[in-house]
């Protein structure tokens, strides 16, 4: 049972960084295991619904077409002992940006993600005192997240138009903490996860398959964050929400930071899940952003529906 | 009164048995259809008569945009001064019309010239690109043309005009005001090699939207800021940046000549918020813009 909620808490508080239509279609979706298990492979589907985007000076600014993007992925996950796991997902990218006289559609490979953790500590750890078998109730979950995002996608150097775009077209990477902590055992846990992220800086000689003067582009550093509270309804099914966001540095071209170009936003997510068996998980979830004035800057907001079916592989091992 | 009579109030009716409910229904019904009879005969006497008069022909409905901004009076003389969906004058550009009346009578044939000047208080005065001749367009029933604005009326700079028409009578020096519009665009840069400053007015979108939007400017230059030629050689390259987010966008159409001055393409804002438009003019094969020469749009 306490594994199963250590799978809930660890999938649900990760990082869903969603991409924009227009800025790059990179989706960050790490798959976690628990330690009783060996490896899982995640079949998801996200539907991100783009309401609107926030200016530099923190005003909502609706977007009135329809415009959206919808994210298949795989992904999968594998345990190499008691303190190292890592995953990969590859998404794939359909656009929809209906406007007048535009392509409105295009599709294609996103940017694939690896990612790894290495725990140090798991909650309620066996350990010895003065000869006895005891269980650590004091210690939560904790672990080291690392990740590399590729581009793999198609980025706005070689599409055609925006709705081409599934990549960001640069490579990121991340490191971060992941905590849990169980509040009322198989009851209530709590779960933050913060990570840095940085991207590597890309050098334009084509935009949008047309010859420019070369230049090079480097998006702000990244600080993700996650908060989230479980709840435990009994053993088949669970809810949790989370509060989300980042804030972002600014980019810069050519080494020269542009100014009130920072991006900040916060996000709302709320899933349940459901275990017909030990080894399947479903997990529906909404994640949405509140669409006024003062709760992002210089990004875009949206209701995101996802779903998530995952297969997990019993560990054999005794770690 | 019995309990199976109806209780009448105009059309109000207590209903209290089932025959008289049928009944009454088929009287109204009954009544409507006679109502209705009459309806197609009030409505084929109308068209008849319509047919049948000599009066047939509606006026012409003209729906103009423009609104009347000044008049200036001389003798015998009123010319009336338009402008296309505005009652000011803006800085930038202007379509704008004028309509002349001698004797209480229009003119509409003929040409008519505008001469706007500015005065400042220190310095010298300059004038602005204009139309250099106005013809009558029956279909806005005025002389139309454009004016560019370069500044605006402020306590040190007053703009002044002499209005000629055909050759025939002019009015000079009559005072004006222009404010500042939004939408309205102009940039203005000294090109040292040739010696010449040149005047690039946005024509539209005064109003972006998000998705393509038509894309026309006005391209001049003058070497004495009395006289303006509009420049009709030159090639345009526009790139639409959105500076808050470090992007542009694809499927724009770089401005291409059409007439007297003007280029026309398309700008794609991809997303609702603030744009740039950098806009790279080459002359004769050589680039006069500054890399720095942009015109800003707020897409909606």
């Amino acid at each position: 049972m306490k594994r199963l909620f250590f799978i809930l808490i660890i999938i649900i508080s990760s990082e869903y960084s969603v991409s924009q239509v227009c800025c790059g279609g990179g989706v960050y979706d790490i798959a976690v295991l628990s330690l009783n298990k060996r490896a899982l492979f995640n079949l998801g589907y996200k539907f991100d619904n783009y309401m609107g985007v926030w200016d530099a000076n923190n005003q909502w600014r609706k977007v009135s077409q329809t415009y959206y993007q919808m994210t298949p992925s795989l992904s999968a996950a594998y345990r190499f002992n008691k303190h190292l796991q890592a995953g990969v997902l590859v998404p794939y990218i359909f656009n929809v940006n209906e406007l007048p006289g535009l392509p409105t559609n295009g599709s294609g490979i996103g940017d694939v993600v690896l990612s790894g953790r290495y725990e140090i500590f798991h909650e309620y750890a066996l350990y010895k005192e003065k000869g006895k078998i005891k269980t650590d109730k004091i210690t939560p979950y904790f672990a080291v997240t690392f990740g590399m995002t590729f581009p793999s996608g198609k980025s706005d150097e070689n599409a055609n138009s925006e709705v081409d775009i599934t990549g960001k077209g640069f490579y990121t990477s991340s490191l971060g903490l992941s905590f849990i902590k169980t509040i009322m055992k198989d009851k209530i846990q709590l779960g933050t996860d913060l990570s840095w992220q940085h991207s590597f800086p890309k050098t334009y000689t084509k935009y949008y398959n047309q010859e420019i003067q070369p230049y090079e582009r480097r998006q702000g550093d990244r600080f993700n964050f996650v908060l989230s509270g479980n709840y435990f309804i009994n053993f088949y099914n669970s809810i949790s929400l989370a509060v989300s966001g980042f804030l972002q540095n600014g980019y810069s071209i050519n080494d020269v930071k542009v100014e009130n170009t920072n991006e900040s936003v916060v996000n709302f997510t709320a899933s349940y899940t459901y275990y017909p068996k030990t080894y399947l998980r479903i997990t529906p979830l909404f994640k949405w952003n509140i669409p006024s004035n003062g709760f992002g800057s210089n990004t875009a907001g949206s209701l995101l529906f996802g779903i998530n079916l995952v297969y997990y592989i019993e560990n054999l091992d005794d770690f | 009164m019995s309990n199976k009579e109806p209780v009448k109030a105009g059309f109000l009716v207590i209903r209290n048995s089932f025959q008289f409910q049928i009944r009454y229904f088929l009287t109204i019904f009954t009544k409507l259809f006679c109502m209705y009879k009459l309806l197609i005969l009030l409505f084929f006497a109308v068209v008849v008569t319509s047919c049948g008069s000599e009066n047939t022909v509606a006026p012409p409905v003209v729906t103009s945009t423009y609104s009347k901004v000044l008049t200036v009076d001389s003798a015998n003389t009123r010319i009336e001064l338009y402008n296309e969906n505005s009652s000011i004058l803006l800085v930038g550009y202007n379509e704008i019309g004028f309509k002349v009346f001698v004797d209480n009578i229009e003119k509409k044939t003929g040409f008519f010239k505008y001469m706007p000047v500015m005065f400042h208080t220190s310095g010298p005065g300059h004038s602005t690109p204009v139309q250099s001749d106005f013809y009558y367009d029956n279909t806005k029933g005025m002389f139309t043309g454009y004016v560019c604005y370069s500044m605006l009326s402020d306590s040190t700079s007053f703009w002044f005009a002499d209005y000629n028409y055909n050759n025939e009578f002019s009015v000079k020096r009559r005072q004006f005001d222009v404010v500042l519009g939004t939408g309205n665009q102009m940039r203005i840069w000294f090109d040292a090699g040739a010696n010449m400053l040149y005047y690039l007015t946005l024509i539209s979108p005064k109003d972006p939207v998000v998705g393509l939007n038509d894309f026309k400017v006005i391209l001049h230059k003058s070497a004495d800021q009395v006289n303006y030629d509009e420049v009709s050689n030159a090639q345009m390259y526009i790139k639409p940046w959105m500076p808050a987010h470090g992007h542009g966008s694809s499927s724009n159409v770089n401005p291409a000549f059409s007439s007297y001055g003007r280029y026309e393409g398309k700008v794609n804002f991809t997303m609702p918020g603030q744009w740039f438009v950098y806009d790279s003019i080459v002359v004769n094969n050589q680039t006069i813009s500054s890399p720095s020469l942009y015109l800003v749009f707020d897409a909606r």
